[in-house]
């Protein structure tokens, strides 16, 4: 995840800073969400072997995990421009 | 069916493809956008899944060129833009149907089968050729009211098979059409399946419907004096 810091003088050219730094973030954030998602439903559709449901928890686990790295990073940079 | 679908995050492809080959479609990967228009543009692919945000050439580009090579094949867009120009611009560029991220794999599902439905082969969701019953949404095949067993790709195969009933299908259609790219076409798995699915669709019945038509491949027809 980049977010531009640099302060701008324009207010408006700020915000459209700030609106660009948002853009790859939604990206980062939606591709593990959506993963976890369909993890689940294909668990609950119960179209899997046994031995594939715990693998495919495991997966959304990790997808999870890469959520939480993802939000921290975020909090990091939000902690360093207050 | 053979189902491209070109997405870049490793994760949610393999999910997805998962989901797909659970329902019996034939699933190829490309994780980046000059492989996916290679691919798109070469082979036979009765649908594609398109993520916008693909490195090396991006969805846009990829959906302007394919469009230009084949203007019926079904393309299903995948991305996080939400926004109405960039669905309008998708529709406008050849997509068919356009699905914001994060999306349930359940209407990604219905969505393929909605466009499969539109496209130039048949593709309700109950296939019926005399007393043989193929449905779906219910992953159920039935002759005669019995219920029959089939494995993912069996099934496949006799989908694939009663969608083209009546026609005469070729070793190389099928595994166009039911395998995907990292099958192995010097294999006998064709005829392997074919005998697989005689034993479960037509052993037992006075009426077979499954015929070898010789040097060409096969049939599912229920006309067995054409080609005793």
């Amino acid at each position: 995840v980049r977010v531009a810091t640099r302060s701008t003088p324009n207010p408006r050219s700020s915000v459209r800073a700030r609106q660009q730094a948002l853009v790859p973030l939604f990206h980062s954030l939606n591709q593990p969400l959506t993963s976890i998602r369909i993890a689940l439903e294909l668990c609950l559709m119960q179209r899997l072997r046994a031995d594939e449901y715990r693998e495919y928890l495991g997966k959304a686990l990790e997808q999870s995990e890469r959520l939480t790295n993802l939000l921290s990073r975020i909090r990091e940079l939000l902690d360093s421009e207050s | 069916m053979r189902v491209l679908l070109a997405e870049d995050d490793a994760a949610l492809a393999s999910f997805v493809q998962k989901g797909l080959e659970s329902e019996s479609y034939a699933v190829d990967v490309s994780s980046e956008g000059e492989q996916a228009r290679a691919l798109a543009t070469d082979i036979d692919y009765d649908l594609v899944v398109l993520d916008l945000n693909l490195p090396k050439l991006d969805g846009i580009a990829i959906l302007r060129h394919v469009r230009t090579k084949k203007s019926t094949m079904p393309i299903l867009v995948l991305s996080a833009r939400s926004r109405v120009e960039d669905r309008v611009q998708c529709l406008d560029l050849g997509a068919d149907d356009y699905l914001i991220k994060p999306f349930s794999f359940t209407e990604l599902s219905a969505r393929i089968r909605a466009l499969l439905r539109r496209s130039h082969l048949p593709a309700a969701s109950v296939l019926q050729l005399e007393d043989l019953r193929l449905d779906r949404v219910e992953r159920r095949v039935e002759r005669a009211g019995r219920r029959i067993e089939l494995t993912a790709k069996e099934f496949a195969l006799l989908e694939y098979l009663m969608r083209n009933s009546g026609r005469r299908i070729t070793r190389t259609m099928i595994i166009e059409h039911v395998w995907n790219l990292s099958f192995d076409t010097a294999t006998n798995v064709v005829d392997v399946y074919i005998n697989y699915l005689r034993r479960k669709v037509d052993d037992g019945y006075a009426r077979r419907l499954i015929h070898t038509i010789r040097g060409v491949g096969y049939e599912l027809s229920a006309s067995p004096e054409v080609y005793a």
